[in-house]
Formats: C-alpha cells, structure tokens, sequence
C-alpha cells in the first residue's frame, strides 16, 4: 500500500518540498533564537567555563 | 573542588528550591578520568598508525613494486587496493574515533556535573572499540571487505559496532545525560546526542547484508539503490563522525582554552539545527552525472550549497571565541592548533559547496582534487583539533606540567607545514587529471588517449606528498614523545577531587508557559498561540529534556533520509531496467566477488558520465539499469586507473593474465602493483553455488544455476582457459593449470562488464552437456589448446 502511495507522488517537486521544510524550521529556530534573554545566553554558555557546579536555571529565570 | 549548594542544583523550581534547600539529599562524586586517559593514549597510538598507513600508500602509488620481492601471496596482503581502507578505517575510526570519545568522556562529566554512569560500560566501550580497531586491521588486508567506502568491515565486525557504539557507548552517555546535576543541556552535548543517534541509523542501515559466511555477505541493496545508500551514508558519515562530535570537541574545549565564552550561544544554536537538518540531504552530491536519478542529484548539489552558511557560521563562532585573547595564541600551542584547526573546518566548509555544485564536480569528481579536500579536512580539522585538546588534556590528566611547550611548537609548525605542503601539490594534481582526461585536440579528439600518461603527469605530485607526509608525521611523533615524557613525571597517585551535590529532582516542573499578550486582545485566538509559541520557551523546555532532544534530532534525521530514499527504491521509473541486462554467470559472479575482495574500486571507477571526454575514452555512458545485479555497487570514487564500466571485449583474456602478472609490461608507466597471487591461487568453486543461492534470494533470477553452480563455473572457467591458450598464454602457471585460478574468474567478470547493454538473445539449439567431472577434459577448445601448446 506505501508502495502505491509513494508510486502517486510526483518526486520532481520533492527538492522544492525539502527546500520548504528546511527554510520552516531554520525560520522557527531562528525566530526562537532571536528572542533568547541575554542573562540566558551569559548563563548557558558560561557552563564550560564553570566547574563548580551551578544552576542555570535560575540564572535564566532571572 | 566546591561543595555545593543544596538550592543550587536541586530539580524543582525555584521557589520550592528554596524551601527545600536543606532536605534534599546531598551526593558525593568525582570524574571519572582514567578512561579518558585511556583513550587519549589509544588516539595517539592509532594517529600514528594511521598516518603511517597513509604514508604506505602514498609510497606504493611512487613505487608500486615496493614489494615485488616478497612472495606473490604475501605481497597480495599488502597491495593499494587492499592497504587503503586500513588508512581510511584507522584514520576515521581509530584515531578521531577515540579523540571523540576522549573529549565525550571529559566534557560529558563536566557539563553534567556528574561522574559518567558505569565505569564498567565505559571500559567495555573502549576495549569493544580497540578490539574492533584490531579486527579491521586484520580482516582488511586479508580482502575480508564489502568494498563500501568507510563502510568495508564486514558483518560480525559491523555488529559489534552496533554493540559498542550503541549498546555500551550510547548507553552509558544517554544514562549520564538522565542523571545529570545541571539542568540546562549545553550545546556540546547537543552536537553528541545527534551524532550517536545519527551514526547509529546510518551504520544500521547501510549495511543491511545477507551473509554468507563469516567474512562474506551481499548488500540488501543494488546498484543505483546501493549507491544512494552508500553516499547517504557516507557523506554523513563525515559529517556526523568527523563534524558534528568535534564541534562538541570545539564548543567545549576552545572556551575552555581562551578561558572566555563562546562567542555567541544563539549562533551555536542556529549552527547545530541548521547541520542537522541540512546535512542528512547532501550525499547525493558525490553522484553527480552518474546513474542516479537527477532529481536525487540536484537535490544533494542544492543543501549542500546550502549548508555553507551554518558551517562558517560556526566556523566564526568558533574564532570569535578568541575575541581579546589573539594575544595568547602567539604563546599557546593549545590555541594555535584550535585557530589552524578550525580555519580548516572553514576552508573544507568552504569547498565541499563548491564540489557539489554540478560543474565543478564534473571537473573534479574521480580526481585528486577530492583527495586534497579530505585532507584538508582530516589532517587540518580533525588532527588539529585533536592535537589541540590533547596538548590541553595531557597536564590536567597526569596533574604535571606538559614536558616541552617548545616541542609542542614544533610539532604545531612541522604539522601546518606538511598540510600545506601535502594539499597544494595534490590540489594541482587533481586539477592537472581532470583537465587531461577532458582534453581534446582541434579536430576533437581526446589529447591524452592513453590513461596511463595523465597518470604519469602526476607522480611528481605524489613525491612531495610523501615528504609532506612525512612532517605531518614527525609531529605526531613528538606528540607521543611529549605525552610518554608528561605520563612519566606524573604524580605517584592521582588526586580525584571530590565534589558534593543533589541530584536533580525528578518532581521538577517547569514554569507555566508565558502568557500571550495578545490575549484578551481582539485577535483570532490563532493569533496569540503563535504568538506563545514564537516565545520559544519549548526550545528552551527541550534543551532542558535529553529524551524528546534526542527523539527530535532522530526525527530530523531521518524524515530527512526518507525524502531522498523512499522514492529511489519505490519508484520503479527511478531505476528503468533494461531486458537484455542479465545476473552474473556463477564464475563471473565468482570473478566479481575477488574484484571487491581486492579493492579495486580504490583505483578504478565504474561509471561513464554523460559527458563527450567520457564517452570517446570509455564508451557508451552508464545507465541505471545496467547495475540491478551488482551487490555492491562498484562505482568507485577515484581513477588511479581507468574506468572499467565497458571493459568487457576490450583487451583479450590473454592480455588481462598477462597484466595481473605484470602490469607494467603491458602498460607501460601503470602505478598498478603485480596481481600475481591470483594466478597462483586457486579459486574455492565449492563456495560459489551459496553465493548464487545468496543472490538469488536478493532477487537475481536464476534457474538452472540454483543447482548447477559448479559445474557451470567449471565450464565457463574451461573456456576462459582455452580462450587464453589459444591467444598465446599456457596451460599452467606455476605447475598449476591455469583454468582453476582466481584470476580466470575475475577475467570472467571483467569481460562481461558493460556488454550487457549491447547483448542480443537469438536462440541457440540445446546441446548435450557432458557431466561436469568430464567438462574440461572434454572441452573441445581447451582439449584443442593443451594438445597444440607447451608449457612455457
């Protein structure tokens, strides 16, 4: 049944479909990103840097 | 060392935290660093025999008679075709693969603030690893091989892979993950999460076999299928192997070095969706202008032009770091290798878009251009950043100062120099092949006819690759001298610090998602839930959740693979097949066997592109259907040699002997090695009449072979003697007739490649066959040949 499915799609168009999907995504990561909080940003990339151990959750929440 | 505070750490939020500061249960723990010392010390010793390796080769492309003074049936161990994947395996899976688990080990415990789960797990991890390491070293130069790039070892070996990688490896970093002491999941990690997910369904799927025997199997797929399969998982295979764990390794180990943050966290964010998302597409580009469907080959070209921009984007993140601090890379060797390292991420990054785009591929594709693209990446990406960690590793591990800085120095210069000096002169070969084999004089015909003189062209480039080589390896060589002296000043017992801490709580619950302030507003209740879910906080949720991070990178991955795969395999017009392709004789099957048995596919392509310097040197093009058969695949991805797609009918089965036994006779100026171990040995017919059974169950359409097998391989190996005998060869090699060597085989195989496509069926009166104990003695041509010949 899959297979008569998949046989039913018209794969030239499948470039343009993927093309699509990746721009959604990277768009929603993108938007997402942008709207981080800075104290949150500081806070999960100092995490390296720290070896004691902290919690950056709060340091976000703030 | 810090005792931590009880609120800092606990696992519900913050206010109850707060009250419950002092109930929660404080543990007690330290990192585990022996195993990260283990596999720092594995990467080392594995750099170096990699490298090694690949100084072997380099030497046997100067001289391939290197050793034509050992006895053929040694000297067949250790031949180009055979030697190469041991270069490629140990370099990819032996030296980065444990730098990857050495940097996993340390930074996993670091970032989780726990100590990794199971000690146990950990060591059957790294001697599972070592000992598969071990067993390719072994089984490849034996010809024990599925002749997939990167993916030769066979199926026992595969299955341990599965094993370790998954079962021990995967198990005990996703069990750390589950009980880590820091809530937030730092970007590193991420980078690990997606590549044990992603190289497990890769290395599963791939290599999906029928076996049929211990060291032999038959791909599930075929020719322009197997092929697919092949680059989707080869491609990703750079990319989830070689990319995304030394990103992990940069994201943690470079901040770590600069002593400051990276630069931007919202861009190691963007990079890591992006390469997930787009990377898993791009396979399809190493494929361009063959059989495989242009669709599938478009769509590899577009993402990875694409991929470009996340790739530099990480490539700048990671230099950024360095903002204020350039001053201490002039002092410190750590530094240096990280900048050198990831300017090379960058450049490969740079050109791996270019060489997916159609027409510069059509140029480069089968040429060294591709070799010093790789090296590129493997020597200055993934050795440097490696050194680099290492360098940073080594007076942390054994708790001493690092024995000579100055000789870290050298090692970083000597390094940088035997890079460059091994990429440009195989760039200009590169170059310098693809312009020769395109050539055409003013009346359009091929300049450089002969194969071997755009062979020749390049040899001097090869030299000076074996000197860079060289310094490339000296380097390593201080490294090893530099960690044996830092181990040997080591303290008489290591000091473990001792940390104190709460695990997180399992009760924890996230805050309530923010509130639209579109609600209550006079919009579509549409409105203010997008508006909710532009806020992101389910990224943030999910950075938080190790589970649903790792079933929706998996998703990502292979909703990625299924767009390019599910209409390769299901739609038939994808692959149109042509009536007068059959399946391979039993001997030639035999025969085809021992081509993938010996690599050959490391130096020959089969694969004429639709191209007119193709097509006037090699034939008719290929076409999809002509490989339904062919399990593996044989495309190849280089021509040291020629292109053997039609070479059936081309020379006479005489001249094939004859070249196996010395090529350089027959081809004057051919880099190819002696192939006498085939004309010694004999072929096993009794293995053959399996193998028919085995790709017949694949779906090759057999009859009368299903029984007969032997007997059939008898004849026509009867036959091919005869023929040979009758062009000027003798009855037997050695003391041995030749009818029951290897070599007849594969000159079986060879002579039927790219006939097919040409074959016209007329129907031939039945013969009455002798019984297949009588067949060669009966044989009229061979009995003929014998009767007429003497030995020589």
């Amino acid at each position: 049944m899959l297979k008569d499915v998949i046989s039913k799609l018209d794969y030239s168009n499948f470039e343009e479909i993927a093309l699509v999907i990746f721009g959604l995504c990277f768009l929603a990561i993108v938007l997402g990103v942008s709207r981080l909080k800075k104290n949150a940003t500081d806070r999960f990339s100092s995490i390296p840097i720290e070896d004691s151990v902290v919690d950056p959750w709060q340091g976000a929440k703030k | 060392m810090s005792d931590v505070s009880v609120a800092s750490s606990s696992g519900l939020n913050h206010q109850q935290a707060t009250s419950m500061a002092h109930s929660a249960t404080m543990e007690s723990f330290s990192y585990n660093d022996g195993i990260v010392r283990m596999f720092v010390t594995a990467t080392i010793v594995w750099g170096l025999v990699a490298t090694l390796a690949g100084l072997l080769v380099a030497l046997l492309l100067v001289l391939p008679a290197l050793f034509g003074g050992l006895d053929p049936s040694v000297a067949g161990l250790l031949s180009f075709g055979r030697l190469r994947p041991v270069h490629t395996n140990a370099a990819i899976f032996a030296f980065a693969g444990n730098a990857i688990f050495a940097a996993i080990y340390y930074s996993t415990q670091r970032l989780c603030k726990c100590r990794m789960w199971s000690d146990a797990l950990g060591l059957l991890h790294f001697w599972g690893w070592q000992a598969i390491i071990v067993a390719a070293a072994i089984t490849l130069p034996l010809g024990i091989t599925q002749s997939k790039e990167y993916a030769e070892l066979e199926w026992p070996i595969d299955l341990a892979i599965a094993v370790v990688w998954l079962g021990f490896f995967g198990g005990n970093f996703f069990m750390t993950l589950w009980n880590r002491r820091e809530r937030h999941m730092y970007v590193a990690l991420w980078f690990y999460i997606a590549t044990i997910v992603t190289v497990t369904v890769l290395h599963v799927f791939n290599n999906l076999v029928v076996p049929v025997g211990l060291g032999k199997s038959y791909s599930v797929y075929a020719g322009v299928q197997d092929a697919l399969m092949q680059w989707w998982y080869g491609h990703n295979a750079v990319a989830f192997f070689l990319t995304t764990p030394f990103l992990g390794l940069m994201y943690y180990f470079l901040p770590k070095a600069a002593e400051r943050p990276v630069f931007s966290y919202k861009l190691s964010i963007i990079h890591f969706w992006s390469l997930v998302f787009l990377y898993i597409w791009a396979g399809p580009h190493h494929l361009h202008y063959t059989a495989l469907p242009e669709w599938a080959s478009t769509f590899g070209m577009l993402f990875s032009v694409m991929l470009l921009m996340p790739s530099w984007g990480g490539m700048i993140n990671g230099l950024l770091t360095l903002r204020g601090a350039w001053s201490k890379v002039t002092s410190d060797p750590v530094l240096k290798f990280f900048v050198v390292g990831i300017t090379f991420y960058g450049m490969a990054t740079f050109e791996g878009p270019l060489l997916s785009v159609k027409s510069v591929n059509a140029l480069s594709h089968y040429t060294d251009w591709t070799i010093a693209h790789v090296h590129a990446g493997a020597l200055g990406w993934n050795g440097f950043m490696t050194f680099g960690m290492i360098y940073w590793l080594l007076p942390r591990l054994y708790q001493t100062k690092l024995w000579s800085s100055s000789m870290a120095e050298w090692h970083f210069w000597l390094g940088t120099i035997g890079i460059l000096l091994y990429i440009v002169p195989i760039y200009a070969a590169g170059v310098t092949q693809g312009l020769m084999w395109r050539a055409m004089d003013d009346l359009g015909r091929m300049q450089y006819p002969n194969f071997v003189e755009t062979v020749q062209s390049i040899v001097p480039f090869w030299w000076a690759r074996v000197f860079a080589g060289g310094l490339y390896i000296t380097g390593i060589i201080m490294l090893a001298i530099n960690a044996t002296m830092t181990w040997l000043n080591r303290p008489s017992k290591y000091e473990v610090p001792v940390f104190t801490a709460p695990r997180l709580q399992r009760g924890y619950k996230d805050d309530p998602i923010p509130k639209s302030k579109l609600e209550g507003a006079p919009v579509l209740d549409t409105a203010a839930a997008l508006d909710r879910v532009a806020k992101m906080d389910w990224h943030r949720r999910w950075e938080r959740l190790p589970l649903q991070f790792t079933v929706l990178t998996t998703l990502a991955v292979i909703i990625a693979s299924l767009f390019e795969i599910i209409p390769t395999f299901l739609i038939r017009s994808n692959i149109p097949t042509i009536a007068s392709v059959k399946p391979y004789t039993p001997l030639e099957l035999a025969g085809r066997d021992i081509y993938v048995s010996e690599g050959c596919y490391n130096c020959h392509s089969q694969m004429i592109r639709p191209m007119i310097a193709e097509t006037q040197r090699y034939g008719e093009y290929s076409k999809a259907g002509e490989f339904i058969y062919d399990r593996p695949f044989q495309w190849g991805s280089r021509r040291i040699g020629p292109d053997l797609a039609r070479e059936g009918g081309r020379q006479s089965s005489f001249w094939h002997w004859e070249h196996f036994n010395n090529p350089e006779q027959r081809s004057p100026g051919s880099v190819m090695p002696s192939y006498r171990h085939l004309l010694e040995e004999r072929l096993n017919f009794g293995e053959i009449q399996k193998r028919i059974e085995a790709v017949h169950f694949l779906g090759a359409p057999y009859e009368k072979e299903l029984t007969e097998a032997e007997s059939m391989a008898h004849a026509q190996a009867d036959a091919v003697a005869a023929e040979i005998i009758a062009q000027g060869g003798t009855v037997s090699f050695e003391g041995k007739l030749i009818k029951d060597s290897t070599a007849i085989a594969l000159i079986a195989y060879l002579q039927r490649l790219g006939k097919d496509l040409y074959r016209v069926d007329t129907p031939v009166p039945p013969l009455e066959q002798p019984p297949a104990e009588q067949a060669a003695s009966l044989n009229p041509q061979l009995q003929q040949a014998v009767d007429t010949k003497t030995e020589r």
